[in-house]
């Protein structure tokens, strides 16, 4: 119903703008691909299997512009994966200084590679984890954004009425789906009911210098990732749970910065009052505030390498006995090299859990450029960990392969 | 008549006085300050041929502007399907020791990035035999010009410039230069490696007025040593179009042109 309502929204700018064909830009573009990965150890299962086409289109008639993304997609392991699914769908209008973005959109802030820390409006889809390309990965909102500002200042304000969640994954038969303990889960999400009190609003202060960009911000929102507490077993032998998400406010700052071969990035966020997991899932949720800080380095020495590095330390405040640490962090490693001119690229990026005794998640990927059109990927994730989140998949280490169409 | 000749003479030795007198500084001087507009907008197409005639193609669109000795430029990039959409902003700085502000914008990611400012210089730009450095405006202060002599080149006259970095980073180690004096092209450049061997040749030609300003319609970039050349065509090029400064922006950029 609510994809309805947008594409509602969306037709009549579409129809509209066909009206002058003289002034009218159409744009598109898309791919087609598939992508199959098979576990490295144990019975070889397939761990993911999916092919998809994807259409984007743009209409622009001066200074208004519509933008629509939509996923085909056949995936027989998570078949609620298959169908035909709306992405993106937004107009855009924008006059010297002002601009208005309207619809289903990608939010994205801050300066951290692959992390959250002030980027929480959009939330990630766990379904398959990590092992998807970065766009599905992250879940559009529907969101009014207005935005004022000149050439090195830009001030922004977002409404998201529904604010969307964190997608967890539960079915026992997707090789993604979380467990507890060993056994399967099934979760009963307590989502804010939908209403105009319960929405998500915030603004964002960004300043673009001279070898420096930082920006302010500030979101009334929800926990994205739920706080779990066990309800039960149900009849079919799965762990109940129930799943929290509460009100918070997260303040935050992030800067980048442009020194020689070098750019250093650091970003920082407090949560107040955000919900956290009891100790052993037993009892209510505790209301604690955490501070969340990055500090990264980017750096190009030439000949078409680059190596990211980054680390991320979360604190929470207060004495609770939770299930998360009171400090934990991760620190991730990003390198990649181009080779016989940018047809092929080598790279590789991990995740460590300096919390776990350095779990790891290290996505490797060779990716050859067959033609201007067709490119052939190989890649391997490899999993170790005995404790933490990536210990829900230490059998999860995978090969995978995808051929992509883009046209 | 006699006053005629004699003005002639006196121009003749005038102007000779000027060639003799000018130093591979002011020949750079001169090709650095050709007057190309305030602001410009062009398409590439760029073709990349391997030594087994093998290509691939990249196509983009460029806007840029001059802020004083400063220059703004956005582009996009149009084709192949896998990068469409994928922008570049650059704050080109005159100054040689202010390093350029550059952003990247990844459709992908829905992320710009900040990008180093000094680093991607020497490499090549998409895979091309194009460096960044030669896509863009390199300082005159990085180089120190000779100007080795003057000879015809086509028909045309021109000056023959050498520069040498001064800095021991870049690929090549000198640069020498066929400038028309008309209109201060350079339409032949080579570009020697480490060894002082000829590593990359470059020509320019479908040279032609646009708007009144000197154009270039074509450039063919030769690695000599690996046989991989690299044509760039450009199309649509427009100059002194209103512009406005907010295209220059990493919000632009986010929204694409």
């Amino acid at each position: 119903m609510r994809k309805t309502l947008l594409l509602l929204i969306f037709l009549p700018a579409l129809l509209w703008a066909q009206e002058d064909a003289n002034k009218l830009k159409f744009n598109y573009k898309g791919f087609i691909d598939t992508y199959h990965a098979m576990r490295a150890s144990g019975d070889h299962d397939y761990m993911s299997s999916r092919t998809r086409a994807r259409l984007e289109g743009g209409l622009e008639k001066g200074s208004t512009s519509g933008f629509i993304s939509l996923n085909a997609a056949f995936n027989p392991i998570v078949k609620k994966q298959s169908g035909l699914f709306l992405r993106e769908a937004f107009v855009e209008h924008s006059q010297k200084k002002w601009g208005i973005k309207l619809g289903r959109q990608i939010v994205s802030w801050g300066v951290a590679d692959g992390l959250q820390v002030t980027d929480i409006i959009s939330p990630m889809d766990y379904t398959e984890f990590l092992a998807q390309d970065y766009d599905d990965i992250r879940i559009p909102v529907n969101a009014l954004r207005l935005s004022y500002g000149g050439m090195s200042v830009k001030a922004e304000v977002i409404f998201v009425p529904v604010p969307e969640y964190y997608e967890l994954p539960t079915d026992p038969k997707n090789p993604w789906g979380i467990s507890l303990n060993g056994m399967n889960c099934e979760m009963n999400h307590h989502t804010p009911s939908k209403r105009i009190s319960h929405s998500e609003y915030g603004a964002r202060l960004s300043a673009y210098l001279n070898s420096v960009d930082f920006s302010f911000c500030a979101l009334r929102t929800y926990n994205k990732t739920p706080a779990f507490s066990l309800a039960g077993i149900t009849p079919e032998g799965f762990i109940s749970v129930d799943a929290y998400y509460g009100r918070m406010t997260m303040l935050g700052a992030d800067l980048s910065a442009s020194v020689g071969n070098f750019v250093i990035r650091a970003e920082a966020a407090a949560y107040l009052d955000m919900l956290h997991t009891p100790k052993n899932y037993m009892g209510a949720a505790k209301r604690e505030n955490d501070l969340v800080s990055l500090i990264g380095m980017d750096w190009y020495p030439g000949n078409d390498w680059t190596l990211m590095l980054q680390y991320c330390h979360t604190h929470i405040f207060g004495d609770e006995e939770l299930s998360d640490y009171h400090n934990s962090g991760m620190a991730t490693v990003n390198i990649s090299k181009a080779l016989l001119r940018n047809t092929m690229k080598l790279g590789a990026f991990g995740r460590i859990d300096c919390a776990n005794n350095g779990a790891f998640f290290i996505r490797f990927n060779a990716d050859y450029q067959l033609t201007d059109d067709i490119a052939i990927t190989l890649g391997y994730d490899w999993f170790r960990a005995d404790a933490g989140m990536f210990a829900l998949y230490k059998d999860n280490s995978e090969v995978w392969g995808k051929v992509k169409y883009s046209f | 008549m006699k006053k005629m000749i004699s003005t002639m003479v006196g121009l003749l030795a005038t102007a000779t006085i000027m060639a003799q007198t000018l130093t591979g500084l002011e020949v750079a001087e001169k090709v650095h300050n050709r007057p190309d507009g305030d602001t410009r907008y062009c398409e590439m197409s760029l073709t990349l041929i391997n030594k087994n005639g093998s290509k691939r193609v990249r196509e983009l669109k460029s806007y840029s502007k001059d802020y004083g000795q400063d220059r703004k430029t956005i582009m996009f990039f149009l084709y192949p399907g896998d990068v469409k959409g994928t922008g570049f902003l650059t704050w080109d700085y005159d100054q040689a020791n202010k390093d350029d502000d550059k952003w990247l914008y990844l459709p992908a990611m829905k992320k710009t990035r900040r990008i180093s400012g000094s680093s991607s210089k020497t490499d090549y730009f998409m895979g091309t035999d194009f460096t960044y450095d030669d896509m863009g405006r390199r300082n005159l202060d990085e180089d120190t010009h000779t100007l080795l002599r003057e000879e015809t080149l086509d028909g045309h006259k021109c000056w023959v410039l050498q520069s040498v970095p001064k800095k021991s980073g870049d690929i090549y180690t000198k640069r020498i230069s066929w400038i028309r004096q008309d209109c201060l092209i350079p339409v032949k450049v080579e570009y020697y490696d480490k060894l002082d061997k000829l590593h990359r040749q470059l020509i320019a030609d479908d040279i032609k007025q646009v708007n009144g300003y000197w154009t270039v319609g074509h450039m063919n970039m030769k690695n000599v040593q690996t046989k991989h050349e690299t044509d760039l065509r450009f199309k649509n090029y427009q100059y002194d179009q209103p512009t406005s400064d907010n295209i220059f922006t990493v919000s632009q950029l986010e929204k694409g042109l």
